[in-house]
């Protein structure tokens, strides 16, 4: 044994004294390492990277590097507990055995913006292709793709004796090569070498293959590739790249889209292109010119018309991303004609392969630039980004279109029904009936045979809902001047589907009477309570639902439109959402019940709520259009809009009206743009904790009167309950205070509030302002008590005086005032007017006087724009003012003339003869005044 | 005006609850002349009536009830406030009939209750009123008459009244002034019971409709005039006079 062990020791000596060697030659050929994540998770790691490799550095000055989130990943798993724990922590050791060498860089790499935040692999494979021109590199991985990866662009990127590129993996015994295998190369070398190519081919790349970006957006593939790999050799062999002008008007066009991401991509191979203008190596090509096409050279077909001309002439090397253009090209290309025509496309690892192995191999790469015009949506966009350009693009067309077609489902194993834009006139011609079934009659339903009813359920405006025998139906009967042909025919091609759809109750069955007559139809039995004696009302929500918090609210939001979304696959749009319609038993159970109403094909939704109609279509007769998907959008945002708000509805403000007139009006009191102020209450506060993505759904469908599909708003809720359940939100259901950011609140005490309860929190903000203002702090339900106490105790009473044109008629007063008012004989004056009046220096000096007069002529007129007054007051202040007679007449009359005006009032025949006198005097005064 | 309390209760009431409000005023007739049998019915059909609306979960949480009565003077009964909070006093029979006086107090108070209704951001429907008197006014109508007429007339229509004759005595035709839509149903103390239950129940179903929907007006006139047959039915069968 003793032998044993020092045979295996002796082994392990040699292996060792290998392993090191070989980390000597890596080094000692000037090449640099890059270790990936998963070697320095391997087996055997902290010997061969710790020990020989750290041996192998010491005498020079050389550094491997490691990227930043290689050493985050080990960290992280390191503090996570799990298999990966212990070697991660050895890794970190090895690491740290490097760095304090002095042998270790950190190549600080910032994280992705989408994906893995931990992943490498693409950064590595890049780095890979950027430096490989600079330096030799040596990757260290266990990871055999990656390997693959970079051998294989090393391989036909360049052509050189030696190789630049290496990779090595970490076993138990050392270093240890990979060998790239033939086999898979083998696909890749249907095109020659690049160098090659440079020497003997004209490269003519098309704008897809410029903009090329590889997956995550991160760097772009396409300008890389030109940049680093392609110029050099160009400069090498003194070539050009030649460039169609169509794709300098191409990226002109693409630079003005309205995508950021297309505006990039373009810009970026703009710059690539005057790179190459800088180092000599562009000649542009004027299509009309030399290529003697007329006419817009946007035109694929005029682009592979020259193409294919001047394959006589010289050998082309066009690369291009767009598969129709390589396609058309291929079957365009003559074989017979002894120049070469190739036919390349950026591969993902950033080098060439030639289209015809790409199309061989059948499966479908997915690439962002296949075709310019379909707008792929990055998932790393951020939030309201995302939301404007889907908005823009989604299948949501502006509202006044009314021909807008719900899109086709595709893999429903229901057939959908069919769109149709006119409403079928409707056949009014009521079905003959001698006596409608009811209680206790046996009705024929096709497919379960005689059903009896027995007692009544429920009674709506269309037909009475009652049980029957079999325990889990229900049949509905339609009233007397419901039942007509149209409704029969509905039903039939309801039928004509087998509709098996979650939460819906779909009508199983047409039910006749007797001597088969149409009368109704079966559905299955549901239990639930209607929205709108659940969830829309706060205090039934309460006992109903107690234990409901802001994350059931969510989900039974999302049960309801995934819901919604089955139908609409189907092509059928609801029509009249309205809360009585939508039972609740739980948070992840609904049913969807008054299913007749539907609308279907050309027979349209009968029924609507004003409510949930969206303002283009208030006041229109529901049976006379067919709903659009925009409509069902309005409704259905409106509905998720109370569900949220427990019941609020979305128009509903301070100083609004009834709710079609709110509507209507457009008036959105919530949010940054918010017209009017909120309702009183805790609903600005739910608004205020609401999550971005729905308050901007929410504004841009109410304020801005846009349309927002269903999976955009099942997507917002979505992120809504992950950050609830990660505790970034709040799932109180009627929050008290706004929402805070960290650390911005500031306690104060409230005026009004008993003073056990008076301590409240406030933003900073609100809390600079009052103390700017030198105002005390008053909480929210002690200003809308206060409100209240304000509305109780004043009048709204038109303005008596109406001389101001700013006069608006009518104004609020306090109910004190408004009496004292009264008492005196004087009719309110609002604020606009007196101010008119008493602008006046005159009138103001002589207010006193003034006024005294007009009591008893008011007094008898009961108004004082009565003729009279006016011609009296007129003659006081051109006559009376002028004489010292007249002023102290003025003067004793004031004393007089309030007590006059009482009893004046007081007695209706006093007023009556005060009126006989005062006319009498109008009259005898000189008229010329 | 409400004391500190009241107006506690009050706000909180019309900021917490999101229903929307359907507010019904009672202008009842509690002159002399209402004296004995039919004063009693009005009494427990009122009685039974709050019960029943409190009973039903949606009306509960829906309908503000208001009560003038006119008797000698013109008293205010309740107030508009949540249904829960209210309790039905008994009503006696005393006095003249000033029905003029007690619809403008209605009706201003209905623009009140509005207007609050609209600055706290309630959702409410348009009112309902009922007017039962069993005699002639003794002051003048004219004013009260001509508000509900606008108010009836406008589209959309900003109140409902249900003018409901009770016995033999009553001045049709002044009654029928008010409302140009509804003739005054002629009806006898053996079926308040019947006319309150419908009350509750057409209250009901109005707040289960949705804000908004002018049908809560055309729905009412409708129900109203469709039930006289089975009232008159049911006073016949009782043997009424």
């Amino acid at each position: 044994m003793y032998q044993t062990q020092n045979g295996n020791s002796t082994n392990q000596v040699t292996f060792r004294a290998k392993a090191r060697e070989t980390a000597a030659s890596i080094i000692d050929q000037k090449y640099r390492i890059i270790i990936d994540t998963s070697a320095l998770l391997a087996q055997g790691a902290v010997r061969t990277l710790g020990g020989d490799l750290l041996a192998a550095y010491n005498s020079t000055d050389y550094q491997a590097t490691v990227s930043s989130r290689s050493i985050d990943h080990l960290k992280h798993l390191a503090a996570k507990q799990g298999r990966k724990q212990i070697v991660a922590r050895l890794g970190l050791q090895t690491l740290e055995t490097l760095s304090n060498a002095g042998h270790l860089v950190d190549a600080k790499d910032p994280y992705p913006t989408s994906g893995d935040p931990y992943d490498v692999q693409q950064l590595l494979a890049e780095r890979f292709i950027q430096f490989q021109m600079k330096w030799r590199m040596c990757l260290i991985t266990q990871d055999e793709s990656l390997a693959k990866q970079v051998l294989i662009n090393a391989n036909t990127a360049m052509i050189n004796q030696k190789l630049n590129v290496v990779v090595y993996k970490v076993t138990p015994e050392g270093l240890e090569e990979w060998q790239v295998n033939d086999q898979t190369s083998h696909l890749y070398l249907a095109i020659p070498p690049l160098e090659e190519i440079v020497r003997q081919f004209i490269i003519i790349p098309d704008t897809s293959a410029l903009m090329l970006t590889n997956r995550t957006n991160e760097s772009l593939i396409g300008t890389t590739f030109f940049n680093d790999v392609l110029l050099p050799l160009l400069r090498r062999h003194e070539k050009s790249l030649v460039v169609p002008e169509r794709v300098r008007r191409e990226l002109q066009k693409h630079q003005n889209c309205n995508s950021q991401y297309r505006r990039n991509q373009a810009g970026a191979a703009a710059k690539v292109l005057a790179h190459y203008e800088e180092a000599h190596c562009l000649s542009w090509v004027s299509d009309a010119d030399e290529l003697s096409g007329a006419g817009s050279t946007f035109a694929d077909p005029v682009f592979i018309q020259s193409v294919i001309r001047f394959q006589n002439r010289y050998n082309l090397c066009i690369i291009t991303q767009d598969t129709e253009l390589a396609k058309t090209l291929l079957a365009n290309r003559n074989n017979s004609c002894k120049n070469h025509l190739l036919l390349a496309r950026l591969h993902q690892g950033g080098k060439l392969m030639a289209w015809e192995d790409f199309l061989d191999k059948g499966k479908k790469r997915t690439t962002n630039n296949k075709n310019p015009k379909t707008i792929t949506q990055p998932k790393n966009l951020p939030d309201d980004q995302h939301l404007k350009n889907y908005s823009k693009h989604s299948s949501a067309q502006p509202i006044f279109n009314k021909t807008k077609r719900i899109p086709k489902n595709k893999q429903s194993s229901i057939k959908p029904f069919k769109t149709f834009i006119q409403p079928e006139p409707e056949n009014p011609t009521p079905i003959f009936l001698n006596e409608l079934p009811n209680e206790d009659t046996t009705v024929q339903s096709t497919q379960i045979g005689p059903v009896k009813i027995l007692s009544r359920i429920a009674e709506g405006g269309e037909g009475t809902v009652y049980e029957t025998d079999q325990p889990d139906i229900v049949c509905k009967i339609y009233h007397r001047d419901q039942l007509t042909h149209s409704r029969e025919l509905k039903i039939d091609l309801m039928l004509s589907k087998e509709v098996k759809l979650h939460n819906i109750c779909w009508p199983i069955d047409k039910v006749t009477n007797h001597d088969g007559t149409f009368v109704g139809f079966l559905m299955s039995r549901v239990n639930g309570q209607a929205l709108s004696i659940t969830v829309f009302a706060k205090p039934l929500l309460i006992k109903k639902f107690p234990h409901w918090h802001r994350s059931e609210l969510i989900s039974l939001s999302i049960t309801i439109l995934k819901t919604i979304q089955q139908l609409h696959k189907i092509n059928v749009l609801i029509g009249d959402i309205n809360p009585q319609n939508i039972l609740v038993e739980s948070n992840k159970k609904i049913w969807i019940v008054d299913t007749d109403s539907f609308q279907i094909e050309g027979y349209p939704c009968p029924v609507g709520t004003d409510s949930f109609t969206p303002p283009e279509r208030q006041g229109h007769n529901y049976t006379k259009f067919l709903r659009t998907l925009d409509d069902e959008l309005f409704a259905i945002t409106t509905l998720i809009f109370r569900i949220l708000f427990v019941g609020k509805a979305p128009y509903s403000s301070e100083g609004g009206g009834e709710a079609s007139e709110n509507i209507r009006h457009h008036r959105f009191a919530y949010g940054k743009t918010a017209e009017g102020r909120p309702p009183a209450g805790t609903w600005q506060f739910i608004w205020s904790h609401l999550h971005l993505g729905l308050k901007e759904i929410f504004t841009s469908v109410f304020q801005e009167d846009k349309r927002i599909p269903v999976g955009s708003i099942i997507r917002q809720l979505e992120r809504a309950q992950k950050d609830i359940s990660q505790g970034h939100s709040n799932n109180e259901l009627f929050p008290d205070k706004p929402y805070f950011s960290k650390g911005k609140t500031v306690e104060m005490f409230c005026e009004d509030c008993p003073p056990d309860e008076n301590l409240h929190q406030v933003g900073s903000f609100h809390y600079e302002t009052l103390r700017q203002n030198g105002k005390n702090f008053v909480c929210t339900t002690c200003r809308a008590q206060r409100k209240l106490s304000r509305l109780t105790n004043t009048r709204n009473v038109p303005c008596g005086r109406m001389v101001s044109e700013h006069c608006e008629g009518e104004f609020t007063i306090s109910l004190e005032k408004l009496k004292k008012l009264q008492r005196i004989g004087k009719q309110p004056w609002c604020r606009t007017c007196r101010n008119q009046i008493f602008s006046n220096p005159r009138v103001r000096n002589s207010r006193y006087q003034s006024e005294s007069l007009c009591f008893v002529a008011t007094a008898t007129y009961q108004s004082e724009s009565a003729p009279q007054v006016i011609f009296l007051r007129h003659f006081r202040d051109h006559v009376l003012m002028q004489h010292i007679s007249g002023r102290i007449f003025i003067g004793t009359y004031h004393y007089v003339g309030p007590w006059l005006a009482r009893c004046v009032i007081a007695c209706p025949p006093l007023r009556t003869l005060s009126r006989w006198i005062l006319d009498r005097i109008v009259k005898w005064l000189p008229p010329s005044l | 005006m409400l004391n500190n309390n009241d107006l506690k209760l009050r706000t909180e009431e019309l900021t917490e609850n999101p229903t929307a409000r359907v507010p019904v005023y009672l202008v009842l007739d509690t002159s002399y002349s209402m004296k004995g049998e039919k004063i009693n019915e009005l009494n427990s059909a009122l009685a039974e009536f709050v019960h029943a609306v409190q009973e039903d979960e949606m009306a509960a949480i829906s309908a503000e009830i208001a009560v003038v009565t006119f008797g000698g003077s013109v008293t205010q009964i309740l107030d508009f406030s949540s249904i829960e909070r209210q309790h039905m006093p008994v009503l006696q029979a005393n006095g003249n009939t000033p029905m003029g006086e007690a619809v403008e107090l209605a009706l201003d108070q209905l623009e009140q209750t509005k207007r609050i209704y609209s600055k706290m951001g309630v959702d409410y429907f348009q009112p309902w009123l009922v007017l039962m008197t069993d005699g002639e006014p003794t002051d003048s109508i004219n004013e009260a008459v001509t508000r509900c007429r606008q108010l009836i007339m406008e589209r959309p229509q900003k109140l409902t009244l249900f003018p409901v004759a009770i016995g033999s005595d009553a001045n049709l035709d002044i009654l029928g002034q008010f409302s140009p839509s509804l003739l005054p149903f002629r009806a006898n103390a053996a079926i308040f019971r019947q006319f309150f239950s419908w009350l509750a129940k057409s209250i009901n179903t109005v707040s289960t409709s949705n804000p908004g929907d002018t049908s809560s007006a055309s729905f009412g006139e409708t129900s109203f005039k469709k039930h006289q047959l089975d009232w008159e039915t049911a006073m016949k069968q009782s043997g009424g006079s």
